[in-house]
């Protein structure tokens, strides 16, 4: 479904992603993984069009995303959840969760979308008349990753959901990104914490400074790991 | 008694008609960040538009200029943003070059009208003739009619953004917008739509008060100078301070006219809103932080 070849960006003259390749298939859950400021949220920002391509190519359905704008990739399918939410702080929360259903596509699926939404946040369907700016952190994660789902995507992308989340709210949120998988989304996450990940996960990409170093299973990487270290 | 109330209906019509005006300003600040200072001069143009229309060759009737008017003040708008603003947005220091270039417009759009139509003032007539004698008190016709229509088009602006798709998508692009990007919103498209819509409120504010400003080749320095008065006054991009500034500073401006003499409005204001801005450094209801 999504295919990264050879991918290169560059922040200003630092060189960040070096010739990463990565693809995602229809139906999976695949996580980027790897300490920070190794290049997993560059990685994710660049297939989504929030940070230009210096060369390589992202494909998404066999089309070319290179150089589209963010709204433009979002009309394909693709959505991206920011980690730090991008929420519009001075509206509702209803008003948030409308405007993710800004595009045509999204808008016919709108009451459908939204009954799933309320269905696994119950809390923001109380909420819903509230400023989003007046939201904790864990009810203001909640909210931009129903907003994510309000716009009928095919294809999630999601950097670290878990950003400033106390250890229970995390795994709360992981369950709704898998439940979210099983609804029939591709999921994409940037995760630090791995803890949680091995349930859902079907595979997983490491990311050293810059370079995918490892592909496959999550458990397999924790045993290599392990036995470096030892 | 009754003079002094006379004189307190009159500006609170003339602070409706403010109101229109401040927030076709705030407006294209709050969802492009951008200061127009060109806004007075398409204050002009609408004035001079609807001369043309109306008095000056057509002698259309104001409905009919009012339907001619409209769209082509939103094409103005958007044109503007188009052909000035978008190719400079983005590029290092855009905040400042759009500003300046804006100001150079502004120059260019008032010469242009100079040479078009001459230093001379034009007059354009009252949208209803006549007056409204009732209790004792006397009232036109046209400060009726503009208090009336400022409050539909302002009424009209609020259920705008509130309630239409695009009009929330403005209120998006304004609060967040790589946000907006990220719902799908395409928010050069937004920024344009903002251009045209405070285009249209410049021009009908330019229109409204016509009749009692006149309208000449500079007369839109003086509007724009009050609409930013007005926005900072109330607070930046608080809808409910901008309103209640305006009808202060229409009551105020009504007053002075009446004892001082109209030349003192905008000294007036300006020392209104430098004590104010004492008390509460951003402004009236203003909770603005970038």
């Amino acid at each position: 479904m999504l295919e990264v070849a050879n991918l290169n960006v560059f922040y200003d003259e630092f060189h960040v992603l070096h010739d990463v390749s990565m693809h995602v298939a229809e139906d999976e859950a695949v996580a980027l993984i790897g300490a920070n400021g190794h290049g997993k949220s560059t990685l994710m920002k660049a297939i989504c069009g929030l940070i230009p391509i210096r060369s390589g190519e992202v494909t998404f359905q066999g089309k070319r995303l290179n150089g589209l704008s963010v709204y433009e990739i979002v009309k394909r399918g693709l959505v991206y959840v920011a980690e730090d939410r991008r929420l519009f702080p001075d509206m509702t929360v209803r008003e948030n969760l409308d405007l993710g259903a800004y595009l045509p596509h999204a808008r016919k699926r709108k009451s459908e979308n939204l009954n799933l939404v309320f269905e696994l946040y119950p809390q923001l369907k109380e909420r819903q008349g509230q400023v989003a700016r007046t939201l904790s952190g864990g009810e203001a994660q909640m909210l931009a990753l129903a907003r994510g789902l309000m716009s009928a995507a095919k294809f999630m992308a999601i950097d670290e959901p878990s950003f400033g989340l106390a250890p229970n709210l995390v795994q709360n949120m992981l369950r709704t990104i898998a439940r979210i998988n099983k609804e029939g989304i591709t999921v994409l996450l940037v995760e630090e914490n791995t803890a949680q990940l091995e349930t859902f996960i079907d595979r997983v990409y490491f990311l050293e400074e810059g370079k995918t170093s490892y592909e496959g299973p999550l458990q397999a990487l924790e045993h290599r790991r392990t036995e470096d270290r030892a | 008694m009754h003079q002094i109330i006379e004189i307190l209906i009159s500006g609170i019509m003339l602070g409706a008609v403010y109101a229109l005006l401040a927030f076709g300003l705030s407006l294209v600040y709050g969802v492009t960040r951008i200061l127009n200072f060109a806004y007075g001069a398409i204050y002009a143009v609408g004035g001079y538009l609807a001369w043309v229309l109306t008095v000056g060759y057509l002698e259309l009737s104001y409905a009919a200029t009012f339907l001619i008017l409209i769209p082509a003040l939103f094409v103005l708008g958007m044109a503007l943003e188009r052909l000035v603003i978008r190719p400079l947005r983005w590029k290092p220091g855009w905040k400042i070059t759009t500003m300046m270039v804006t100001l150079g417009l502004a120059f260019f759009i008032d010469n242009a009208n100079l040479i078009g139509f001459g230093p001379e003032n034009k007059v354009l007539p009252p949208l209803v003739p006549g007056k409204l004698e009732a209790f004792g008190f006397v009232l036109s016709h046209h400060k009726i009619v503009i208090f009336l229509l400022a409050i539909v088009f302002v009424l009209g602006l609020e259920l705008f953004l509130r309630k239409t798709r695009y009009g929330q998508a403005m209120r998006a692009v304004a609060q967040d917008m790589q946000g907006a990007n990220m719902v799908g919103i395409n928010v050069n498209q937004i920024f344009g739509y903002a251009f045209g819509l405070s285009a249209v409120l410049a021009g009908l504010a330019g229109v409204l008060l016509a009749p009692i400003h006149l309208i000449s080749p500079f007369v839109g320095w003086v509007p724009f100078l009050k609409a930013f008065v007005i926005v900072v006054l109330g607070g930046l991009g608080s809808t409910r301070g901008t309103l209640v500034a305006a009808f202060i500073l229409g009551i105020i401006e009504s007053y002075t006219t009446f004892w001082v003499g109209a030349s003192w409005t905008i000294p007036l204001w300006l020392i209104t809103l430098l004590v104010i801005l004492i008390f509460r450094p951003s402004g009236l209801f203003g909770g603005w932080t970038r």
